[in-house]
């Protein structure tokens, strides 16, 4: 299977009569039209959009999700299968990519919603987002709807206006800056190639705990599915989809799905050190017989592959590492070798233990760092989205919120702060 | 769990639910309401886990912290017919770290700390986390709906 | 500006005397005393020793929240800007006491604070979190590197420099975890961890798993009516009067005491020298805690056939890690020679 990603870089957005992209990589938007595109009558009472550019002084906030712009232009499927676009397999073909543009999506879901980015100061050195040219979209709900359904339409709302924007910068017509070609064979070819090189697969726990802290593949919920494999040009195309927004800075967007920094590593390395055999999608579900079901039938399908070693990235903390070390202790005793990626809980003063849970077997951690770790955010000219809430941000506390409009907050608060994806530089280390 | 609907009933357990969320113990047949802290619905458990009940699902469920969370729910199962049960250790375990990480919080969160909008906030997510682990145990008699947005 | 310096010792350090003099009791003497003199030398112009507080090791083991009291009291009345406590090397109670002091001064004075000791110092262990412990050699000789170690990092504190990691600024790491931005993002950095771990190489994990110390249980007794039992506790009963001197927390010794032809540990010949519980029960009936009574009838009753002659007892209250592993495993060693078969551990 082989993807292009042609990618068009966005320097700037703002708002036009028509949503395209200049040559100087300015991103224009029609503002009415975008609106129009993700109306929900249905479902909620206002949608209103503005702009975030890197640099500028404002905060974003509660934040929902990120959506990086991406449309197929060749190849089977649509992005973001089942949810926005048809059922079909994606991962295959061309597809476009706004890079430098996100999609972020702001809403009250319930009171101590959550999710701060900064678009400068001390704030943005943490997040993706102060570093993406962004499309910022604000909801609020209808009145008397019911909390699923509305959670469901601020998420497809982000998606179609991701799949939107780049489509109508496809139609207007657009050569990419470059193209990026991501490609592994079918097995019975990929298992012979490379002999001297161990193989690879990466184990990929998705969140699924429930409302607010769900995810979709396809389409469907990942609570409901039995570990399985998928070939890691799908989630470029939008396969694999969030629906959890708790807690902001380990929370895994639909942006760092899409560039799945775990799976570009591998392919970087493909063919040098290792050969990436494959990706294994497994669950964080809240019972103990589920989460022994997926652990057994995960570990179980990368020893189907004959694998030498394991990348395991987790999301979240408390119930989902105990999967984690689950996962690491049954793979070791299989034989096979595994790397974690975590983060860590361990105090504002560093001082409490980092993980719920713990294992000899797990001697190879990287850690994205501690998200109790107070940080100062400095007022902001303007805010996008709603204040009042911040002092029950998670990661937040009584008087957060500081009259001149600082905050004072752990990093806990800030969205993909401490990423498991690894999708940042932020570590930690024992003083 | 693949599906919904009524369990098999291929293990005859017994389920039982202690909680100190009272909108969720309102729909649940089986349920023990604990006064009090987060942490008292973990020492409870840890209690019947001595006397040999087993958890039927992990204690920290969700990714909001004990700082922010006042509610909490467990649901125990045991076998029925069995008496003299040595204590299942996973459990033991699964508790032991739940305790550890809410004692080590610096912060404990009551509830009734935060407003009523706020709190019942909390106490909704607490259900939606539970609530099909309540079904699947034959334990939920009534849905709790709930509106967005204020 | 010339800051202002007040130096902790001990007896020995002080010159006073060796073992026999550690029940010294806290004594202040104006500027720099033994290895002050040293301090005083790697300060040159920044900084002086405007005092020195001496306490015994002895009386700081048994009097620890008196004595901290009084020696912080010494230390304020010079008005300092800063302490420096030790170096301890390897000694335990000096270590102890060098921690509680700088853990203390720390908190009631807020002011900066720096010791030294050797990693297996019973002292690190117990006060690494709070207190800067630079990292010595296990003895005196290697007073010629903690001293311009610990000045140049009390040195940093005054000026109020950021500290930097343990492997820069010489000290025993502290067991914090501190965020800090890497060259690359975690992804790569895992895959890099993996080619290594995949090829054998050496690679270091980011995040150190704790230590889980197991011990296996031994086999159940098969053969209760010939075993021999003995009783230990950590609870503290003492033979009255506490003849060993055993501290009421962060004990550093444990007693061994016959009980052969004693039926019962009544409050007339033991009481309890443990300081972390109220003692009123304990010492009215210290069986309650030391059950030789009940033992003794079992004996009688031939439940068991003997009941081994001594009691081992020691104070687990605060104590480190250290001190435990090592009086279990002397305990266990004697009692394995002597035949006996189980022990009864009883704690509080």
């Amino acid at each position: 299977m082989k993807l292009e990603l042609m990618k068009v870089i966005v320097k700037s957005v703002s708002w036009g009569d028509r949503t395209e992209i200049l040559k100087d990589g300015t991103l224009k938007v029609n503002k009415k039209e975008l609106l129009e595109h993700v109306s929900d009558e249905e479902n909620l009472k206002s949608i209103d959009a503005e702009i975030a550019l890197p640099g500028e002084s404002v905060r974003i906030t509660p934040v929902k999700d990120a959506i990086q712009p991406r449309y197929k232009v060749e190849g089977g499927g649509q992005v973001f299968p089942g949810m926005v676009s048809d059922v079909e397999s994606v991962g295959e073909g061309k597809t476009i990519v706004l890079e430098g543009a996100a999609v972020i999506t702001c809403g009250r879901i319930v009171g101590f919603q959550e999710g701060i980015v900064d678009m400068s100061g001390k704030g943005a050195e943490y997040t993706p987002f102060s570093k993406t040219c962004n499309v910022v979209l604000v909801f609020e709900p209808k009145e008397g709807i019911e909390v699923y359904a509305y959670e469901k339409a601020c998420r497809l709302a982000g998606l179609k206006a991701a799949m939107y924007l780049a489509k109508c910068v496809h139609e207007a017509g657009v050569t990419p800056d470059k193209t990026e070609t991501f490609e592994i064979p079918p097995f019975a070819r990929s298992m012979k190639e490379f002999p001297g090189l161990p193989k690879v697969a990466y184990l990929y726990m998705l969140q699924t705990q429930g409302l607010l802290h769900d995810t979709y593949v396809y389409g469907v919920d990942a609570k409901r599915i039995l570990p399985t494999i998928i070939h890691p040009n799908e989630t470029m195309d939008g396969a694999i989809v969030s629906g959890n927004c708790v807690s902001a800075c380990d929370k895994n967007s639909t942006y760092v799905h899409q560039n799945n920094p775990v799976i570009r590593s591998l392919y970087e390395r493909h063919g040098k050190d290792i050969n990436f055999v494959g990706v294994i999608i497994t669950n964080e579900n809240v019972t103990l017989a589920d989460k022994r079901r997926s652990s057994s039938f995960a570990v179980k399908i990368a020893k189907m592959f004959g694998v030498d070693g394991v990348v395991i990235s987790e999301e979240g903390f408390g119930n989902p590492d105990a999967d984690l070390i689950m996962n690491c202790r049954r793979a070791e005793k299989a034989g096979v070798k595994t790397v974690l990626i975590t983060d860590e809980y361990a105090g504002r003063d560093g001082a409490s233990q980092s993980l719920a849970d713990a294992a000899q077997e797990a001697d190879a951690v990287v850690t994205a760092g501690n998200a109790n770790m107070i940080i100062d955010l400095s007022p902001m000219e303007k805010v996008i989205g709603f204040t009042e809430y911040v002092n029950v941000i998670a990661g937040g506390f009584d008087g957060s919120l500081k009259p001149d409009g600082s905050i004072e907050v752990e990093l806990q608060a800030i969205t993909g702060a401490t990423c498991e994806l690894g999708f940042n530089k932020l570590g930690a280390e024992t003083w | 769990m693949l599906g919904g609907g009524v369990p098999v009933a291929l293990f005859p357990f017994f389920y039982t639910c202690l909680t100190n969320n009272k909108d969720l113990a309102a729909c649940l047949d089986d349920v023990q309401l604990v006064e009090g802290s987060a942490l008292s619905v973990l020492k409870k458990a840890r209690d019947l886990i001595h006397s040999g009940w087993e958890l039927e699902a992990n204690p920290l469920y969700g990714n909001l912290k004990p700082s922010q969370q006042p509610y909490r729910t467990l649901v125990l199962k045991s076998k029925k017919g069995e008496t003299g049960r040595p204590v299942d250790r996973f459990s033991l375990q699964l508790i032991e770290s739940a305790i550890a990480v809410y004692s080590d919080c610096k912060v404990t969160r009551m509830p009734g700390d935060m407003s009523e909008d706020i709190d019942s906030d909390y106490r909704y997510v607490d259900f939606a986390l539970m609530e099909e682990t309540l079904k699947n145990c034959g334990l939920l008699r009534k849905d709790l709906k709930r509106s967005a947005g204020r | 500006m010339t800051y202002r310096i007040v130096h902790y010792i001990n007896q020995f350090f002080a010159g006073i005397g060796g073992e026999e003099k550690a029940g010294t009791g806290p004594e202040s003497k104006d500027g720099a005393i033994g290895p002050g003199m040293a301090f005083k030398a790697a300060f040159g112009s920044e900084a002086e020793i405007v005092g020195t507080v001496i306490c015994g090791d002895g009386y700081f083991a048994e009097n620890m929240d008196g004595a901290s009291e009084k020696i912080l009291k010494m230390i304020s009345d010079f008005s300092p800007d800063a302490v420096i406590a030790g170096p301890a090397f390897n000694a335990g109670r000096y270590g102890t006491a060098c921690g509680a002091v700088s853990e203390a001064v720390s908190k009631k004075l807020g002011i900066p604070v720096v010791t030294g000791m050797y990693p297996e110092n019973p002292g690190v262990d117990m006060y690494r979190k709070g207190i800067y412990i630079v990292e010595t050699s296990d003895s005196a000789r290697g007073i010629k590197d903690a001293v311009p170690a610990m000045a140049k990092l009390i040195m940093k504190l005054l000026r109020a420099e950021p500290v930097g990691s343990p492997a820069d600024e010489g000290y025993i790491e502290r067991g914090v975890r501190v965020n800090c931005f890497q060259d690359k993002i975690g992804a790569e950095r895992a895959v890099d961890m993996l080619v290594k771990k995949l090829k054998g190489e050496e690679f270091r994990t980011e995040y150190p798993m704790p230590v889980f110390d197991r011990v296996a249980p031994a086999e159940p007794i098969k053969d209760m009516k010939n075993a021999v039992i003995a009783l230990v506790t950590s609870g503290g009963i003492v033979p009255k009067g506490n003849p060993d001197h055993i501290e009421a927390s962060s004990a550093t010794k444990y007693g061994t005491y016959s009980i052969a032809g004693v039926q019962s540990a009544d409050e007339v010949a033991y009481a309890t020298a443990h300081g972390g519980y109220d003692p009123t029960y304990a010492n009215t009936d210290p069986n309650r805690v030391l059950p030789i009574d009940v033992l003794r009838e079992m004996e009688k009753n031939g439940e068991f056939k003997k009941l081994y002659d001594y009691f081992f007892t020691t104070v687990g209250n605060g104590t480190p890690v250290a001190n435990a592993k090592k009086f279990g495993t002397e305990i266990g060693a004697r009692l394995k020679k002597d035949g006996v078969d189980a022990v009864i551990l009883t704690s509080t």
